[in-house]
């Protein structure tokens, strides 16, 4: 495992490129990327943060911790982007990272699941709250090898700190959300961003002969993960007829 | 052209001569026939109380279609018929609207709300394919009717070469509500029940409502009503989470009630529901409900959610 730990939360590191104790890179945003399958819980607590101001009660902690955290316990699964765009290569990686591993988003799945939405949060390290630490940890990306580098682990000691901290982030809108859906090609497009970030990477990506550095993963093989990406992005809807 | 409009007893000889010469007056007597009556009845003194028309309470008849004219409704006795005037223009996003009015239960309610989708769009009159060429993709689509007649022979056999078009509507029995539904339902109402295990039964209830036929919705109205608070806000999220396609006006009257609720999530369950479900009927429903944001508890909260979901 390739260690990169080091203490998050000092704002004067925002945005710099200063290494940790490895000489590791920090990383300046992060983004949390969520699989909100109840995506309106995830509405709801964003516009009851832009209408209220902190410190927010607990049962709106709470609601973050239940459907933003999914009452998971330390350390959560990040992903590094540059910035806190949601067109940022990092986003639309860790996007695909977290989602690709579903079922229905499989090239043979029957069909995608209704309400199969995602909601994402793009973090400014310096938002987070002092206790946390961040691992570089590639190793534990699951399924979707071209994030392997952007993988971090995020432990914190208390949640509802966490979630008080994401919270003042949205309401100061440092933290930025998105939310996708399959209906209006919002996710589409994450996967867009993401295949076109390994086409210039890999090259030409192929199911059927994929790049040697491009790993299998905990339950789909390297073959996988690029079909299922190829299908996610739909390019057959603008591929050439050459290709 | 005959003038007495709550009648409006034409019959098939003359109804496509009357057509041509219909205007969008004529739409007045069909859509309010029963307060037509009492003007006529001030004119002449002599007040009674307006008859229901046929139609009102017909459930089997025909509505049928002459391309670029007009629509005819009449009930299968024969009872009487009613003329509305279409523009021949297309109306290129009515088709939600169609399958709205092509689950209704009486003839007249059929026809009222075919008139609605298709006056309900005139501000988007647009150049392009005939409304009848739009009326045959839609009707080559799914619908419950049973039968669908382009030759119209079975009405009006001397009338079978121009191009008419027929809807038949026939009686349906109201849906039961499947057993395995009602369980799920049950489930919502349990106070002591984990958010999870609501969730899994709204997963399963929203799975069924997809099948979308408004019968199916028109089973759910009443449990929905009944549900506590928690309930109506995890199905109504649930439904907007599944984009669902909600037409059944009693249903979506009733996720309206819910805009002004004290619960402050069910009142932006209910808004989001209303947008994302209910079709132009739903946001009409939505900006009544904030007439009069003194009964809206929370107000602010529910115009957040028209601003963060009309900004996706």
């Amino acid at each position: 495992m390739i260690s990169r730990g080091f203490e998050g939360g000092d704002p004067e590191n925002f945005g710099d490129v200063a290494n940790n104790a490895q000489g590791a890179p920090i990383p300046r945003n992060l983004v949390l990327v969520r699989m909100c399958r109840r995506r309106m819980e995830f509405i709801y607590i964003i516009n009851e943060v832009r209408t209220g101001t902190p410190p927010f009660n607990a049962e709106l902690v709470d609601r973050v911790v239940q459907h933003v955290l999914d009452e998971e316990n330390s350390p959560l699964s990040v992903y590094e982007a540059a910035t806190t765009d949601p067109f940022d290569c990092g986003h639309a990686l860790g996007v695909i990272a977290a989602t690709i591993g579903r079922n229905d988003f499989r090239l043979n799945a029957r069909n995608r699941a209704k309400g199969c939405t995602c909601g994402t949060l793009l973090i400014p390290r310096a938002c987070l709250p002092a206790s946390i630490s961040l691992t570089y940890t590639p190793e534990q990306n699951r399924d979707f090898a071209p994030a392997d580098t952007r993988h971090f682990d995020l432990a914190f000691q208390d949640k509802h700190e966490l979630a008080q901290s994401v919270l003042i982030g949205i309401q100061t809108r440092t933290v930025a959300w998105t939310f996708l859906t399959n209906q209006d090609g919002t996710y589409r497009l994450q996967a867009v961003i993401a295949y076109s970030h390994c086409l210039s990477v890999f090259g030409k990506l192929n199911p059927s002969s994929h790049p040697d550095s491009w790993r299998n993963g905990a339950t789909l093989t390297a073959s996988e993960q690029i079909e299922t990406l190829k299908h996610l992005a739909d390019i057959k809807a603008v591929d050439s007829p050459l290709s | 052209m005959n003038t007495d409009s709550e009648t409006a007893l034409l019959d098939i000889g003359t109804a496509r001569r009357s057509l041509d010469s219909l205007d969008r007056t004529d739409l007045d007597f069909w859509y309010n026939p029963r307060q037509r009556r009492p003007l006529d009845d001030a004119r002449t003194g002599n007040p009674e109380p307006p008859e229901e028309h046929p139609l009102e309470s017909s459930t089997e008849g025909w509505i049928s279609f002459l391309p670029k004219q007009g629509m005819i409704a009449r009930t299968t006795a024969g009872g009487g018929i009613h003329l509305i005037w279409l523009s021949p223009r297309a109306y290129p996003h009515i088709g939600s609207k169609f399958k709205r009015a092509v689950a209704s239960k009486t003839l007249a309610e059929m026809l009222r709300r075919m008139a609605e989708a298709l006056f309900s769009e005139t501000a988007q009159i647009q150049e392009g394919p005939l409304f009848i060429d739009y009326l045959d993709d839609y009707l080559n689509a799914r619908t419950r009717l049973e039968r669908i007649d382009r030759s119209y022979q079975q009405f009006a056999p001397s009338h079978a070469a121009s191009g008419w078009w027929t809807l038949q509507l026939r009686h349906h029995t109201p849906l039961d509500l499947p057993k395995v539904i009602s369980i799920h339902l049950e489930t919502l109402h349990n106070p002591g029940q984990r958010e999870e295990e609501m969730y899994a039964a709204v997963d399963a209830i929203v799975e069924w409502l997809a099948e979308g036929t408004e019968e199916q919705e028109a089973a759910i109205v009443d449990p929905v009503q009944s549900l506590p608070p928690t309930g109506k806000r995890i199905l109504f999220s649930a439904c907007a989470d599944a984009e669902l396609h909600l037409s059944h006006p009693p249903l979506l009257r009733a996720i309206a009630r819910c805009v002004s609720a004290h619960d402050k999530r069910l009142a932006q369950a209910a808004t989001a529901s209303l947008l994302l479900c209910g079709g132009a009927f739903g946001k009409s429903l939505l900006q009544e409900a904030l007439r009069d944001v003194t009964a809206v508890p929370h107000a602010q909260l529910v115009r957040g959610i028209i601003a963060l979901l009309n900004r996706q």
